[in-house]
């Protein structure tokens, strides 16, 4: 079995040839599936810990809620006081680098998982992008109260999500949906039906 | 809509919180030495007042943490949320809040 069969998108029902994508006037989605998840676990009040992931990923670790650390091809989300979110452009990195993080930290307290089988992400983007998310999520996504650059992990339409506002674009905004795979169908759906409501 | 403020994320809505039930229940240190009433006692029964009562929440679909909620059970107002492990509110804060208007 070659591996273009094992490795199939959470959105392959919804994908007619090519990755999925649904373009409106004033809304975009798209898939980037087969991404890199890492979940960090750790302890922030240890130096070495902090000082070694730095290291490693040469961003800083975000240190409250709702802090992501943007890098070339790869970023980190803050999910909780002791968990974060390690992204990378591709999921055949991530042996690599959890190799990488392991040999840094050994015999310190922490865990790397990899989840990248598990999640997927929906791009959002769009100058209608916000009106689309507000019908199915009780966050205030406005850039004054969600900042750019900032993410949240909450419920949308249905489904555990962690959003992240991405870019400062105004007139444009886009986010990444972080979501389980066995979601993603039905987010993507219910993304499809709200947006055509929205002219 | 119901606001609960998470003490890592800040006021989120009632649907990302799960409720564990009473908080500051301690298990009894040596169970061979208890007799079957207060074994009992610690397993299910609860104080269910009417008023202020300190309860256990995790922010299930946020960050996952969980914390503790000193709330009104008959104007469910959260009167106060603090860490696990952190002293509950003090007695004069846990007087019930008289809603406006009443
Ligand atoms: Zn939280």
């Amino acid at each position: 079995m070659s591996d273009s069969t094992l490795l199939q998108s959470p959105l392959i029902e919804l994908e007619k040839s090519g990755r999925f994508q649904w373009v409106g006037d004033t809304i975009e989605l798209h898939q980037s599936p087969f991404m890199g998840h890492i979940r960090i676990r750790g302890d922030l009040s240890s130096p070495l810990f902090v000082e070694k992931i730095e290291q490693a990923t040469a961003l800083p670790l975000p240190a409250s809620c709702g802090g992501v650390s943007f890098g070339e091809d790869l970023k980190i989300i803050w999910i909780s006081p002791e968990e974060w979110l390690l992204v990378l452009s591709s999921e055949s990195r991530v042996g690599s680098m959890i190799d990488r993080l392991k040999t840094r930290l050994e015999g310190e307290h922490i865990a790397f998982v990899d989840t990248s089988g598990g999640q997927t992400v929906i791009r959002v983007s769009g100058e209608n992008a916000i009106s689309l998310l507000s019908r199915g999520t009780t966050l205030d996504l406005h850039e004054s109260q969600f900042l750019v650059g900032s993410s949240a992990q909450s419920i949308l339409f249905g489904a555990t999500v962690l959003i992240v506002r991405v870019n400062s674009n105004h007139s444009t905004p886009l986010f990444e949906l972080y979501c389980r795979r066995s979601f993603a169908d039905d987010l993507a759906r219910r993304l499809i039906d709200s947006a055509q409501l929205i002219k | 809509m119901f606001l609960i403020e998470c003490p890592w994320c800040g006021r989120r809505d009632q649907g990302e919180f799960s409720c564990g039930g009473e908080a500051h229940i301690v298990r009894p240190a040596s169970p061979d030495d208890l007799d079957d009433e207060s074994w009992a006692d610690y397993l299910f029964n609860r104080k269910n007042p009417k008023g202020v009562h300190l309860e256990q929440w995790v922010h299930i679909q946020g960050c996952g943490r969980w914390f503790n909620a000193a709330r009104n059970t008959v104007s469910n107002k959260i009167v106060s949320v603090y860490k696990v492990g952190e002293e509950p509110p003090h007695p004069e804060k846990r007087k019930p809040v008289p809603e406006s208007g009443q």
